[in-house]
């Protein structure tokens, strides 16, 4: 097929402003194959990979729409995440589109993510087509909606399609301006091969799966295909296109096509997102700018709840950073809790996926231990680090200054609401740079936060405050030098390592008492009395006791007990499983992630 | 093989009592006794023959709610069903309020041991927990037993509830020694669901005295009835010595025992492993159907294993490891030493040449010691 008849984009939104709604609309009112593909009997080709049992985990699918001129268009439609923690996925969904669909709410209008997804889009020279969502809510306002975008953004909205993807309202005028609006891929068919990989799976019978994007030339089967950056060579064996669900193989893909291939690639390193595919008979000059490397913004230690499995969670953490380049993980070993790996994040939201897939799709129980950002440490002796395990900050002594990162932020937000969170940024060491009124209802407030004080439940606090009337973004704009210092815990007198965290020296004691003050909760009691302390630089700051337990003995078991009682012990047994062992103290593993939940009760 | 016989009749619940149990019209009572009958004929067909019952105990409820024609009726079949040992101990749990004008026929039933629902001597507090019967009623009760010819006698008393002292405690325990009862149990107030104690008090955590009340007044009751010459056998019970009840410590020695009446469990031997069971506590479906179960299982040799050290420790003889390796083929150490060690470790046991017992610390932390036991 002519390059002129394919659209490959994307679909930007804030959170909940309808972009899933509007892909299965899509994929509903479209079809899977084209006629000529049809006569030729493909569905076989499908059936196959369904026995097989193979279906697609990529948010990408191909699609066939035959528009109002009476030719049938290929649609690539591939999906991006809507949260601010993944710009960088994002950022790599939108280097294989031509454009972007850009959702908005016509009651909400524009959010703090919409504008950053928009941004985004630009940078990579897309096409942006906005369109209106939701117009049959009551409180639907399109032409407000549509000059905002305008005014704010400063693209061309006013014959923009006003929809309702829920209700399937206006969704062919979608698919006609994807036709008219999103330009058709440029490459060259004829160029030697350079195609850009934008994410992959691994699947136990065909090996890596590689999904890309052909800039230029073709491939098929029977090409060696390079990785340019890790030098991997392979013989392909199967190139294809994405199928609602299913893989489905072709001949050959071309310029302008996005599809995937397999080459028996075992190893998942080979693959990296981003990296360049060309021919290594006939390569090309140069690889694909890739993506922005993005550098991990929080840490935290991941354990193994069971020792053993230690090399599971290794196996599995290898599987995930090969369509997740972002995750970033090394050994380390914890007194506390044994071996694991200090994980790189790009943000909270980052962390707990990637923590339910590795319990989820791994089944791993996994202990992690609060999160960090990385402090950057100038020692006395001139040299400096990158900290990122609280556990590595050397004696104070040592230490010439530290440098936290810093974050803008902004925070779009219903005007009755600018008080409040104008006083939450104020309670989080934020620096007030400017508000202005996008509208009248509404104000973007610009803030630079330090990054530690956002990581924790800064969202949780700005829904709360703003009555959900309020979205945020946030980028790293860099380092500053702060008054920062070690909190230790100390369970029973043992300090333990896994819950130290640095914080900033003006609220080391409010956040030590209130540390304690969760721990107490969470530490069950014990036969003996425990205390619990927090301190910094070795003195005592805080302290709380967990009371000895006095009493733990059922008065009677008789014959119609013995079942029923031993199914209470059984449960006692089970909740001690999901302890951790610190001396002779035992701390159930959520109490790891207590200081997550110091804030707002 | 042991017998229990359940009679799930009261004339009235205690505010503390979840037992299945409960007032009943008289028609129900008898259509009950009819099933039970029934059911006893066909289980002792079942497996009854193959060995004679050592002890037989009548439990509730409130046993002697029933007539003494239900209850002759019931002891017949038994008798008609099963072999009964020469010295079998027969029980029968009795409410003070009930049982005096039956006492004399219970004896010339066959029943030796008697079993009396006191819990206090003082008024004000046999009111806090519902029971229907006075001091008075009890004494007269225990005097009639004993001219009837009962020489084993239980009382059942209640610690750790509210409004209750060291003093009335103390009182309660001196004044039923001075009778030279046999056997005392001495139950820990515990609140359970469905019970008008649950709905007062199950905000509490733990005794609703407090721990430590609890437990003064656990260890005053050991101290007092030790003294007094009463052996302390398991956790919450006391005998002159070769009183100790064989029908309940054979629920700790994990003898084979045959539940019979609504709810009644059941532990029997099963081809693979031991099987305890747990007859209908429905009504109408035993009335039905005498042999309908609610639940039943199979136990593995680890199940019957943890079983048998977390009950045979509620015994202060502990578990006896010889008979353990003989039962099992194994030595308790070489499945446990770790564990004992450590809790010998925190004080929480004792291991002998042929024993492993808790400490005194240990009950305490009984289920936690229990626990730690379980695979």
């Amino acid at each position: 097929m002519n390059q002129d008849h394919i659209r490959n984009f994307c679909i930007i939104a804030h959170i909940d402003h309808g972009k899933s709604t509007l892909a299965d609309r899509i994929i509903e009112r479209t079809g899977l194959l084209t006629q000529r593909e049809m006569s030729e009997q493909v569905l076989d080709n499908m059936d196959l990979e369904r026995e097989r049992g193979i279906t697609i985990k990529s948010q990408a699918v191909r699609t066939v729409y035959k528009a109002k001129n009476g030719e049938e268009y290929i649609f690539n439609l591939i999906d991006t995440p809507g949260h601010v923690d993944f710009n960088y996925e994002v950022s790599r969904s939108l280097a294989a589109c031509d454009g972007a669909i850009l959702v908005v709410d016509a009651a909400q209008g524009i959010e703090a993510q919409t504008l950053a997804n928009v941004y985004l889009a630009l940078d990579h020279d897309l096409d942006v087509v906005p369109v209106i969502n939701k117009i049959d809510l009551p409180s639907a306002e399109p032409e407000r909606v549509i000059n905002e975008i305008e005014d704010v953004i400063g693209i061309e909205a006013q014959d923009a399609p006003k929809i309702s993807a829920k209700m399937g309202i206006g969704i062919d005028d979608v698919l006609e301006a994807v036709v008219q609006k999103v330009p058709a891929p440029k490459g060259d068919a004829s160029k030697p091969l350079k195609a850009l990989i934008f994410d992959s799976v691994y699947d136990p019978y065909k090996g890596v799966i590689v999904f890309f994007r052909i800039m230029d030339g073709k491939v098929s089967r029977g090409t060696h295909v390079r990785m340019m950056a890790t030098g991997a060579v392979a013989e392909v064996v199967e190139v294809g296109t994405f199928g609602a669900g299913q893989f489905i193989p072709c001949d050959e893909l071309s310029a302008g096509m996005v599809g995937y291939l397999t080459a028996s690639i075992k190893n998942v390193r080979d693959t990296m997102v981003g990296d360049t595919i060309t021919d290594d008979d006939r390569p090309c000059d140069e690889a694909l700018p890739g993506y922005k490397k993005v550098l991990s913004m929080v840490f935290c230690g991941v354990y193994p709840a069971d020792g053993a499995r230690y090399p599971d969670l290794r196996d599995a953490l290898e599987k995930l950073q090969l369509n997740d380049a972002s995750l970033n993980y090394e050994p380390e070993t914890s007194v506390a809790l044994g071996f694991g790996f200090r994980c790189g994040f790009l943000g909270l939201l980052h962390l707990e996926i990637i923590q339910e897939r590795l319990e989820r799709e791994y089944n791993l129980d996994l202990v992690t231990t609060a999160p960090s950002v990385v402090y950057k440490v100038y020692k006395t002796d001139g040299t400096s680090f990158d900290l990122t395990n609280p556990t590595n900050l050397p004696d104070p002594s040592e230490i010439e200054h530290m440098e936290e990162p810093i974050v803008s932020a902004e925070i779009m937000v219903a005007k009755d609401y600018v008080g409040p969170i104008m006083d939450l940024c104020q309670t989080r060491r934020g620096r007030y740079l400017s508000m202005e009124y996008i509208e009248q209802s509404r104000a973007l407030l610009k803030y630079e936060l330090p990054l530690n004080e956002i990581i924790y439940d800064f969202f949780d606090a700005l829904k709360s405050r703003s009555k959900g009337y309020a979205s945020f973004d946030y980028e790293l704009k860099g380092y500053e030098q702060s008054s920062l210092v070690k909190l230790d815990i100390l369970v029973n007198r043992e300090e333990v390592d896994a819950l130290s965290f640095i914080v900033h020296s003006d609220s080391a004691y409010e956040r030590g008492r209130k540390m304690c003050e969760k721990l107490k909760d969470e530490i069950p009691r014990h036969l003996f009395e425990i205390p619990i302390q927090a301190a910094v630089g070795g003195r005592i700051i805080a302290r709380e006791t967990v009371k000895a337990m006095r009493k733990d003995v059922l008065a009677k078991c008789y014959g119609g007990d013995i079942t029923r009682k031993k199914k209470l012990l059984e449960k006692q047994k089970e909740g001690k499983k999901r302890m951790r062992q610190i001396g002779n103290v035992e701390i159930p593993q959520k109490a790891f992630m207590s200081v997550l939940k110091l804030e707002e009760n | 093989m042991q017998l229990y016989v359940h009679i799930p009749f009261c004339l009235r619940k205690c505010n503390y009592c979840d037992f299945l149990s409960g007032p009943a019209d008289e028609s129900v009572r008898e259509q009950y006794v009819n099933a039970l009958i029934k059911e006893i004929t066909q289980r002792a067909q079942l497996f009854g023959r193959r060995g004679a019952l050592s002890t037989i105990y009548f439990g509730g409820g409130t046993p002697s709610v029933l007539t003494v024609r239900q209850l002759e009726s019931i002891f017949n079949v038994i008798g008609k069903e099963f072999r009964i040992d020469r010295s079998a101990e027969i029980t029968i749990e009795v409410n003070p309020g009930s049982a005096r004008d039956k006492v004399h026929f219970l004896a010339n039933l066959g029943f030796n041991r008697l079993s009396i629902g006191l819990q206090s001597i003082h008024k004000s507090e046999l009111a806090f927990l519902g029971r229907i019967h006075s001091f008075e009623d009890f004494l007269e009760c225990y005097s009639d037993a004993r001219q009837s010819g009962f020489s084993n006698i239980n009382v059942d008393i209640m610690t750790a509830f509210p409004g209750q002292t060291e003093n009335s405690l103390a009182q309660t325990i001196e004044r039923i020694t001075q009778l030279e009862c046999e056997h005392i149990s001495a139950y820990s107030l515990s609140i359970e669901k469905g019970t008008p104690f649950y709905e007062r008090f199950n905000d509490i955590e733990g005794p609703v005295v407090g721990e430590e009340n609890e437990r003064k007044l656990y260890w005053m009751t050991v101290d007092m009835l030790k003294d007094r010459g009463y052996r302390h056998y398991e956790i919450s019970n006391f005998a002159k010595p070769g009183y100790e009840s064989r029908h309940n410590s054979g629920y700790w020695k994990r003898e084979y025992y045959l539940g019979v009446g609504l709810g009644a469990s059941s532990c029997i031997p099963a081809p693979t492993g031991d099987e305890r069971n747990r007859n209908t506590t429905d009504m109408a479906a035993y009335l039905a159907d005498p042999l309908t179960k609610e639940e039943s299982s199979v136990l593995t040799k680890d199940e019957m294993i943890e079983e048998t050290i977390y009950l045979g420790l509620r015994m202060m003889d502990g578990v006896d490891t010889d008979k353990f390796v003989k039962r099992f083929g194994v030595t308790v150490r070489s499945l446990y030493g770790d564990v004992i060690d450590d809790l010998a470790a925190q004080g929480l046991i004792y291991e002998g040449s042929s024993s492993l017992t808790l400490t005194d610390l240990g009950i305490d932390y009984g289920n936690y010691v229990f626990s730690r036991f379980l695979k």
